[in-house]
């Protein structure tokens, strides 16, 4: 055999290879800010239509949510249940699964924690606030294991499932807050107060609690799992190519179910967030849609942990703001319901630009 | 030879750049009236991007299209149909629970618009069947023919269109021998009837059999333009590489003890619509052998492969690995008993391509030492590891960094015999090893299988080229139906009989 047998193909040059990596990094990044621009862009127009400078609008938004102490520490607080539920949203993504059912993992997760808090009166903090937050995942995980179950033996798609449990999940609590677990003597539909001991302590002087570091802790736990794990290796290769995955002899079916208990241990863990340090107890509606919202919040972090965290940050700001340029300049929040509508549009529809660039550009030599 | 008249269709000067790659390179290119021109060049060097020019899919940096000396501005598929250039795609794009008129007409103004007066199609596609000599029964619903008679529907398709200029991108491929022998006598009458043929190949034979005139494109260049009587396969092929290509690898013969390290008794497998497609196979393959399995696609081979990985149940039979019983094993268990798969499709279930090449280089052992330890991946590790196999097997770009998606096929190829034939293997299945690949890479394939014949591996090849099995193998089986209707050693070899059984003829 003669020794130039390399085949002849023609490759990239290595240095080109490596620009497209950077470049794709960057547009990592810079996709999603260019969505936040657009839709606030898009956003002017009904604010504008309601008679009020989009400028000004912005500005009382921006005040509203990162211009004083008050409006830091609310987009904050309201951050740690959105960073959580986005991860679970992420880490079932990353395995290829589309957990909608964050809601109703939030509500069952908060339920655990409640049946912890309202039993261990006189336990000391350190183990019963551990004890409370491990049965929350642990419910959270539970609840979305059904549909993963479901999915792997019967092929049945998760994401009617996960819609399906939302319901009754959510109505679950309703009746159990009503009925078994309702505060004597049962005027209101609340459980009774969790001990004290339970309860994340406040942070800076402020209302700040301990929640946002339980969240950020969460994140930078899921980039270790899912980057640093040879469980977190599965689950993406699972998720990106689940054939491949299965000749390669990991076990697809296990992985979706691990894949959905984390996810959903991630969603009850907001709801324990709501229960330990906002509400103190288990009532109907605490989470404006937490659930759904962190799907929005980890599309725009490109399920990433590091992106979540930002988007979650850029989520809760805005809901915080909304109020004060309510207060402001009279515009309904519902405009801020808008804004974060259209930045997801615009987050799925960037996926779509290297396309629609090429596609000018093509039309462009044409003329 | 009409070389005065005014070609049919001219390419002028078509250059056309993507990011760090120059697909086309000034390139010229003309088919005249009644004539089958191929265009024959390796993966990646620019066959398709000067089609997909022609056909409007792509727009050129600089040059020109001419057709019948006409400057023709083509910025769709509809604008080249328009002008009559018809395309028949490699994967048919056809309804397969609709008649064949129906699949003809679909797409263009019906006969009898707004309503659809179906004779009137019939009667038009029906004259369009016999002009040409297509056999085929124009109200058969399109699932029930085969293969060969799928690719005339898209044939009758284009020609319906109008089309006097057709492009067929890889038309042999699918083929078996006697429908490849069915589709170029059609081609011929078409060439009769004044039609302009591109016959975009990488078989050598077939072009040197079919072409009135051969054009080799080589990285993006014309290398040359010539006739069939003026060259040979070694020719042809040293134009398209660009050096000397061994067609014959030297097929040592060693004497050494041999035991069966594949045995599979009697095996029958349904597919997933509960039909038998394994009707009772039993092979034997021993250390240092090549034992290929020839015959059509369809007729098996999947299930068979897909029952000895573990991927699908087995119906009744038995498979045995060096002893040991597997049958119904998970695909995981089936590995640990030293199998190596190279699978029949590299982007399905061979790599994650969203994976990075030092990622999907670990596929099988990244739970294990070294790749992991105390629960931890060594990403360090696992680079230095990847780096040294890139190098070994010539991946390129050696970046371990790289995702599978960002490579050539071959070299998308290579990460997976990196990989498959790290570890030694006893039993390497191989499915369809070179299918779109290259000259040279496919050389490179069938190396290192040889390689692997050397080191002493028991080697199972199911493959449809038939040139492939039979320049590789020590002993041919041919599959036909769910069975393996003829066995021969590599001396006693007979294309006309291996042609025969494969088509579903009997031998005595």
């Amino acid at each position: 055999m003669t020794e130039n047998l390399q085949p002849t193909i023609p490759d990239q040059t290595p240095t080109g290879k490596t620009n497209k990596t950077f470049m794709s990094s960057l547009t990592n990044i810079l996709l999603p800010l260019g969505a936040v621009l657009l839709a606030m862009l898009v956003g002017a127009i009904p604010i504008a239509i309601a008679g009020v400078s989009p400028l000004d609008a912005y500005r009382e938004l921006m005040i509203g949510a990162f211009g004083s102490k008050f409006g830091i520490s609310e987009t904050i607080i309201k951050s740690a249940p959105l960073i959580l539920a986005g991860l679970g949203f992420a880490f079932a993504s990353r395995c290829g699964l589309f957990n909608i059912g964050g809601e109703g993992q939030i509500y069952i997760g908060a339920l655990g924690t409640t049946l912890v808090g309202i039993t261990v009166y006189g336990l000391s903090p350190w183990l019963a606030m551990p004890l409370a937050i491990l049965v929350g995942g642990l419910f959270g995980s539970f609840w979305a294991a059904i549909p993963g179950v479901l999915k792997a033996r019967f092929g049945i798609s998760e994401v009617i499932t996960t819609i399906m449990f939302n319901y009754i999940g959510i109505n679950l609590v309703a009746y159990l807050i009503r009925g078994p677990l309702v505060e004597p003597p049962g005027y209101f539909p609340e459980t009774a107060e969790l001990a004290k001991s339970t309860w994340y302590p406040m942070l800076f002087g402020s209302r700040i609690h301990l929640g946002i570091l339980v969240a950020v802790l969460f994140s930078i736990l899921i980039y270790i799992l899912l980057w640093h794990t040879p469980l977190g290796y599965q689950v993406r290769a699972v998720g990106m190519n689940a054939a491949a995955a299965e000749y390669a002899g990991i076990k697809v079916k296990r992985n979706m179910i691990i894949a959905m208990m984390i996810s959903g241990a991630l969603a009850g863990l907001a709801g324990t967030n709501e229960m330990l340090g906002i509400q103190h107890r288990l009532i109907e509606a605490f989470s404006p849609g937490f659930g759904f919202d962190a799907i929005a919040v980890s599309l725009l972090g490109q399920n990433h942990p590091l992106g979540i965290v930002l988007s979650g940050i850029l989520f809760s700001g805005l809901r915080a703001g909304a109020g004060a340029m309510q207060r402001a300049v009279g515009i309904p929040d519902a405009i801020v319901r808008t804004l974060q509508g259209l930045v997801v549009l615009f987050v799925v529809a960037s996926t779509m630009l290297p396309q629609f660039i090429a596609r000018i550009r093509s039309f462009r030599q044409e003329k | 030879m009409t070389k005065d008249k005014i070609p049919l269709l001219e390419m002028r000067d078509i250059t056309k750049r993507f990011p760090g790659v120059l697909a086309n390179d000034r390139i010229n290119f003309r088919v005249h009236e009644g004539e089958i021109h191929s265009l024959l060049g390796e993966n990646g060097a620019g066959k398709s991007t000067l089609m997909n020019i022609l056909y409007g899919l792509v727009a050129p940096d600089s040059g020109k299209i001419l057709i019948r000396g006409k400057e023709a501005r083509i910025h769709s598929p509809l604008d080249a149909i328009d002008k009559g250039i018809g395309m028949v795609h490699q994967h048919f794009m056809l309804v397969d629970r609709l008649s064949v008129v129906e699949n003809v007409v679909i797409g263009t103004r019906p006969p009898g618009y707004p309503v659809f007066r179906k004779e009137t199609a019939v009667e038009r596609v029906s004259r369009l069947i016999k002009e040409y000599g297509f056999e085929i029964d124009p109200l058969s619903p399109v699932h029930l023919l085969s293969v060969g008679q799928q690719q005339r529907v898209e044939i009758i398709k284009a020609l319906y269109r109008g089309a006097d200029l057709l492009i067929l991108d890889e038309p042999t491929a699918v083929l078996t021998p006697s429908e490849v022998i069915e589709l170029f006598r059609l081609l011929q009458n078409l060439r009769q009837a004044g039609h302009g043929i591109i016959f975009i190949t990488h078989k050598l034979n077939e072009t040197l059999e079919i072409s009135d005139e051969i054009t080799v494109i080589r990285q993006g260049r014309v290398v040359d333009t010539v006739l069939p009587q003026n060259i040979d396969r070694a020719g042809l092929a040293s134009l398209m590489v660009g050096r000397n290509v061994l067609f014959d690898l030297p097929h040592p013969v060693f004497e050494r003890e041999q035991r069966v390290i594949l045995d599979i008794q009697d095996l029958k497998v349904v597919d997933d619509r509960k039909i038998e497609t394994v009707k009772g196979v039993s092979i034997q393959v021993r250390n240092g052998e090549i034992f290929g399995v020839a015959g059509v696609d369809g007729n098996g081979q999947r299930e068979l492969v897909e029952a000895m990985t573990g991927l699908r149940q087995c119906a009744s039979g038995s498979i045995i690995i060096d002893g040991v019983e597997v049958t119904g094993k998970s695909p995981g268990e089936i590995l640990a008993q030293g199998v190596a798969h190279i699978p029949e499709d590299r982007q399905v279930r061979g790599l994650v391509m969203g994976f990075r090449i030092d990622e999907n280089l670990i596929l099988h052992d990244f739970n294990k030492p070294p790749f992991t330890r105390r629960g931890f991946l060594q990403h360090k590790e696992i680079y230095r590891w990847a780096s040294q196999r890139a190098r070994d097997f010539d991946i390129r770009p050696p970046e371990p960094r790289l995702k599978a998606q960002q490579l050539s096929g071959g070299n998308q190829q290579k990460v997976v015999l990196a990989r498959e034939l790290a570890k030694q293997p006893r039993l390497i299945i191989a499915v369809q090893p070179t299918r779109g690949l290259d000259v040279g890479a496919t050389e490179y394939v069938h190396r290192k299988l040889m390689e692997a014949r050397s080191d002493n591996a028991a080697i199972l090849l199911v493959s449809t080229e038939l040139e492939e099995v039979l320049s590789l193998s020590d002993i041919v089986a041919v599959m036909y139906e769910g069975r393996i209707v003829g066995t021969m050693a590599r001396d006693e070899i007979d294309i006309g009989k291996i042609g025969l059984l494969m088509g579903g003829g009997h031998v005595d």
